[in-house]
C-alpha cells in the first residue's frame, strides 16, 4: 500500500499534526474570545455584533450568532449557545471529532500496521460524511427556524 | 394392387393413393373426392419450445472491486502536505480578492445601511463571509484553476509544489471539466466545515488522494515529472 516506511510516516505526521490543530482551533477559540448573547469579545475588546443582511432584509443570515455561539460551545455552555445559533455547538462538537479521529488516524499510520490503517481510513470517511452531515443540516435547519420565528412574530 | 407412382399397396377399392394422393387406376374417378394426403409441415406444433434450461441473463460480472483507473498503479499521487501547501499558497491570492471585495461591498453596505458604530462594520463579515469566500474562489479560480490547469496541468500555487491535474486518461483537464471542478470546490465554501473536510480528505483516501472535488470529476492530482 505504502511505497515506503518513511512515506508513512511522514503521511502519519501530517495526520496527526493536522489533527492536533483542528483541535487547538477550538482551544484559541476559547481562549481568545469570549461572548454572550448579545455581543462577542476578541481579547476583552467588544468586536460589533450587527449584521447587514438583519438590518436589511429584518431576518438573520446563515451565519448570525455563530461566532457567539461557537465560543459559548468552545466554553462548554452546549445549551446556551444552541438558543443563539444550533449550528455552533454542531461545528465546534464536529471540528473535535474530526480532529481526534484525524490526529488518531495520523498515530496509527506512523506507528501501526497496514491492515490498521486501512480500517482507521475507512472509518474515517463514515465519521466524516457523518459529521459533515450532520454539522450542515443543524446549521441551516437551526437558519430556518430562527427566519420562521423572526417572520411570525413581524 | 400398388400405387403406380409411388409402389404403396392400397386396396382395390380406393381411387388415391394413400401415401402419395396419386389417383389410381382401380378406384372410381366420380367417387367422392378424398383429398390428398398432404404430409403434415414441419411445424412447431410437435416440438416443445420451452427450452429445458431458462436463457441466460445478460452478461453482468459482479465487480467485488471498483474499476480501476487505468493510469492508477503508476501515477506518483502528490502527498496531502504537498498538496495542502500548494492550496494555502493558492488561497493567498482568495485572501486578497477577499480584502478587496469586503472593502468595497462593505463600504457600500456601510453606506447604504447606515451604520453609525464603526465596530459595527466588522460585525457585517458573518453574511458577508459567507459569500465572500466562495465569490472570491470563483472570480480567482477562473484564471488559476480553470484557464492555467487547462491550460498547462497546475495552478500557481501546485506549479510552486511541482503537482500536475490529470483526468482519469491521463490527460490535461478540459475547460468545461476544470470549471465543474471550480464550482464545486467554490460551492463547499458556503457550507461551514465543508472546505476543510474536502482538503482533509485526501488523508483517508488511498491510493488516489483525491479531494471531494477530485471526486466530483474524477481526476486526480499527481507529481509533474516534468518540471523535477
Amino acid at each position: 500500500m505504502f511505497a515506503s516506511s518513511h512515506a508513512a510516516v511522514r503521511r502519519g505526521s501530517a495526520a496527526l499534526t493536522v489533527g492536533c490543530l483542528l483541535i487547538l482551533s477550538v482551544a484559541a477559540l476559547r481562549l481568545l474570545f469570549d461572548a454572550d448573547e448579545q455581543q462577542t469579545r476578541f481579547l476583552g475588546r467588544p468586536v460589533g455584533t450587527a449584521c447587514w443582511f438583519k438590518a436589511r432584509f429584518g431576518v438573520p443570515c446563515p451565519n448570525c450568532g455563530m461566532t457567539r455561539s461557537a465560543i459559548l460551545a468552545s466554553r462548554g455552555e452546549i445549551l446556551r449557545a444552541a438558543r443563539i445559533a444550533p449550528g455552533g455547538p454542531a461545528l465546534v462538537i464536529c471540528l473535535l471529532t474530526v480532529g481526534a479521529g484525524v490526529a488518531s488516524l495520523g498515530a496509527i499510520q506512523r506507528w501501526g500496521r497496514a491492515s490498521q490503517v486501512l480500517r482507521a481510513q475507512s472509518a474515517m470517511r463514515v465519521v466524516v460524511i457523518a459529521c459533515g452531515s450532520v454539522a450542515a443540516s443543524v446549521w441551516i435547519g437551526g437558519w430556518m427556524v430562527e427566519v420562521a420565528r423572526c417572520l411570525k412574530q413581524r | 394392387m400398388f400405387c403406380s407412382k409411388c409402389g404403396h399397396q392400397l386396396d382395390a377399392a380406393v381411387a388415391f393413393c394413400t401415401a402419395c394422393g396419386a389417383p389410381t387406376a382401380g378406384g372410381s374417378a366420380t367417387g367422392p373426392a378424398v383429398p390428398p394426403y398432404v404430409p403434415p409441415p414441419p411445424s412447431a406444433q410437435s416440438y416443445d419450445p420451452a427450452p429445458p434450461y431458462p436463457p441466460p441473463p445478460p452478461y453482468a460480472p459482479a465487480q467485488p472491486y471498483p474499476p480501476a483507473p487505468p493510469y492508477a498503479p503508476a501515477l506518483p499521487y502528490a502527498s496531502w502536505g504537498d498538496r495542502a501547501l500548494g492550496y494555502i499558497i493558492d488561497s493567498l491570492f482568495v485572501l486578497g480578492v477577499m480584502i478587496l471585495l469586503y472593502a468595497v461591498l462593505g463600504g457600500f453596505f456601510l453606506a447604504t445601511v447606515g451604520f453609525s458604530r464603526s465596530d459595527s462594520f466588522g460585525g457585517g463579515m458573518c453574511c458577508l463571509g459567507l459569500i465572500l469566500f466562495p465569490v472570491s474562489t470563483l472570480l480567482v479560480g477562473l484564471y488559476n484553476r480553470v484557464y492555467l490547469v487547462s491550460q498547462r496541468g497546475y495552478s500557481i500555487g501546485q506549479g510552486v509544489m511541482k503537482l500536475k491535474v490529470i483526468d482519469a486518461h491521463g490527460r490535461l483537464l478540459s475547460q468545461g471539466t476544470a470549471l465543474i471542478r471550480l464550482v464545486v470546490h467554490a460551492a463547499f465554501g458556503l457550507v461551514p466545515l465543508l472546505p476543510v473536510l474536502d482538503l482533509l480528505w485526501p488523508l483517508w483516501d488511498d491510493p488516489y488522494r483525491q479531494t471531494l472535488h477530485d471526486k466530483a470529476v474524477n481526476c486526480y492530482v499527481i507529481y509533474n515529472r516534468d518540471v523535477r
